[in-house]
């Protein structure tokens, strides 16, 4: 019986749930602005109680470790290292673009090929394309990357799905291509986990391993020392 | 009761185990000074993505060193300000996350509160009440401190932090960042007087401090001297710079002491590490028939366990946070309260 805490605060929404070999058990989320590190712990303190659950009883835990708001990627991220340092469990690092791609694929499983575009502000997207099929499961075919909208290559075709807050930044949106903006949510990777472990794909760490991906790594100016 | 410390305000990675029967059991500290040192100054961003490399490792550390498992911690404290909020927030979240999974008490301590009880953890401790001079790279402050979370503001700086003042000093003469210390190794080799700069506000009533005029004072000093400056050029306007700020922070400690009538100051932060500081308030100090305490060397900067001893304190007298994580980038120490339920969390 493998009991899953998953959660996932790499955009404005925050999300946790509570996952059983059979399906979902408990989830909740919000989307309040700079709520992440007020509203996660007590969201997961209270679905545990929900579930009658302890953390000692999980399998393990899993979470997106970005690419996302690099804030919000760290809230989720030391939360994580901290509860699973604790309780003794390892931990599932998830990339949100897989997450996204994998809620994509639970509400469109026709769609054979996919594009995910989250909104990386300043202009630009975290992205990444896929390939489903019920065989042999979700493949990523291109690395993440860091783009200007613009230089997303569109892929063409009635089986194409594409799915992200990206796809609602100007450049994108003029494509005309229907998309679901949606944001990641806890469910998939709760889901995500679970195809995995089904697939005996899944990728367990010890906590401290688990670190954020944050795509961007342009962050700072480097200037002389002193003197300058 | 053992009490894990967790500090991640600025660019220090802090964590220590302090028990309230044994002491102090073990500390760690990774210091980011190398990764800020070639942008001039700390970047929040990459103190934070640091914060998150570093944290577990530490805590795994300090365990070991006490001999602990991670099933005897029996409590958890954390910074939640004042400090850089993205830096905050990593050591807060883990620390809180801890507390939850270990199903033990959490508190969530004030960074200044933290430096202001350090000398606490020495072998004698001062006892309450007495002044304190929280002298760091963020606060110049003279705090009438009656108990644990009873704090009187009796002066502050009303411009530049006495640290920073070290510092930009410090950036002005060439020397490395954070400049501070390297300001006091080479004031050893100047020449007494040949730089006199007056003392900023002592001819002024009151306990506050003010330390950009002295800044200017130097730059322009130095501006008369040929370049590139000499070694000993530079020694002795760092001796010149150093004498004004200590005369400046002697006079208004002993100010307090008189106002105060207490016998007791306490010197914390970054500064209080300056042994010509250490040297000019002890002969003041000794005047007045007081005493004054300072922190360890080690845990005069930045450090986890000043954390986990003020956690601690806070801790014994019955106070926790729920696990609802708030932080603040500002938070004046005198509206910290006594120790009780859930204070500490109010915004
Ligand atoms: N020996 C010293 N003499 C003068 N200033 C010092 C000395 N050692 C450290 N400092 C100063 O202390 C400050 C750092 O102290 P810290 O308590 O970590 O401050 P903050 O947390 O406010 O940055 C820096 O401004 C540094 O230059």
């Amino acid at each position: 019986m493998t009991r899953l805490l998953a959660l996932d605060t790499t955009t404005e929404a925050c999300s946790v749930a509570l996952w059983e070999a059979d399906g979902l058990v408990v989830y909740d989320h919000t989307l309040e602005p700079r709520s992440h590190t007020r509203r996660l712990l007590p969201m997961v303190e209270s679905l545990l109680a929900q579930a009658g659950w302890s953390l000692t009883q999980l399998a393990g835990i899993a979470c997106t470790r970005g690419p996302g708001s690099f804030t919000g990627v760290r809230v989720g991220v030391s939360a994580v290292q901290g509860l699973a340092y604790a309780a003794e469990l390892p931990v599932l690092s998830l990339s949100t673009l897989d997450v996204l791609a994998w809620q994509g694929v639970q509400t469109q499983p026709e769609c054979r090929h996919w594009q995910v575009a989250m909104d990386a502000r300043m202009g630009e997207i975290y992205c990444a394309d896929y390939d489903w099929d019920p065989a042999t499961g979700l493949h990523r075919t291109t690395p993440e990357q860091l783009l200007k909208p613009d230089r997303l290559t569109l892929l063409a075709g009635p089986d194409v799905g594409r799915i992200g807050a990206g796809w609602a930044l100007p450049e994108l949106a003029a494509t005309g291509a229907s998309v679901d903006a949606a944001l990641p949510h806890a469910r998939s990777v709760a889901a995500w986990a679970h195809e995995l472990l089904g697939r005996d794909l899944a990728d367990w760490q010890p906590p401290h391993q688990l670190q954020p991906v944050y795509l961007r790594d342009q962050v700072a100016d480097r200037r002389p020392a002193a003197g300058g | 009761m053992r009490v894990l410390g967790i500090e991640s305000s600025c660019d220090e990675t802090g964590v220590a185990v302090y028990d309230t029967e044994r002491g102090l059991l073990s500390h760690a500290l990774f210091s980011q000074v190398k990764l800020h040192a070639e942008y001039g100054g700390v970047v929040p961003e990459l103190a934070s993505r640091d914060h998150v490399r570093r944290l577990l490792p530490l805590v795994d550390q300090v365990l070991a060193e006490a001999g602990l498992s991670r099933q005897d911690v029996d409590g958890v404290a954390y910074t939640t300000g004042p400090g850089l909020l993205g830096a905050l927030m990593v050591g807060a979240m883990a620390g809180r996350s801890l507390a939850l999974a270990w199903g033990v008490p959490a508190v969530a301590v004030h960074h200044m509160e933290g430096h202001l009880l350090a000398p606490m953890l020495e072998a004698e401790p001062p006892a309450f009440p007495f002044v304190a001079l929280l002298v760091s790279g963020g606060h110049t402050q003279l705090i009438k401190v009656e108990a644990l979370g009873r704090y009187e503001l009796l002066g502050e700086s009303l411009d530049d932090a006495a640290g920073e003042a070290f510092d930009k000093t410090a950036k002005l003469l060439g020397l490395p960042y954070p400049g501070g210390p390297e300001l006091a190794r080479l004031a050893e080799q100047g020449v007494p007087e040949r730089f006199v700069f007056t003392a900023p506000m002592i001819d002024r009533p009151g306990m506050d401090f003010s330390f950009s005029g002295l800044k200017t004072a130097v730059r322009q000093a130095v501006a008369r001297l040929p370049t590139p400056l000499s070694e000993q050029d530079r020694a002795d306007v760092a001796l010149g710079f150093q004498t004004a700020v200590v005369r400046a922070l002697e006079v208004k400690c002993r100010r307090a002491l008189q106002a105060t009538g207490h016998r007791t100051l306490v010197v914390a932060g970054g500064v209080s590490a300056n042994t010509a500081l250490r040297a000019a308030l002890d002969r003041m100090a000794a005047k007045e028939r007081g005493r004054v305490y300072y922190p360890d060397l080690r845990f005069c900067t930045d450090n986890g366990a000043m954390i986990a001893y003020a956690g601690a304190q806070r801790l014994l007298a019955g106070e926790q946070v729920d696990s609802a994580v708030t932080l603040h980038a500002r938070w004046p120490l005198t509206d910290l309260q006594p120790p009780g339920q859930s204070a500490g969390q109010a915004a």
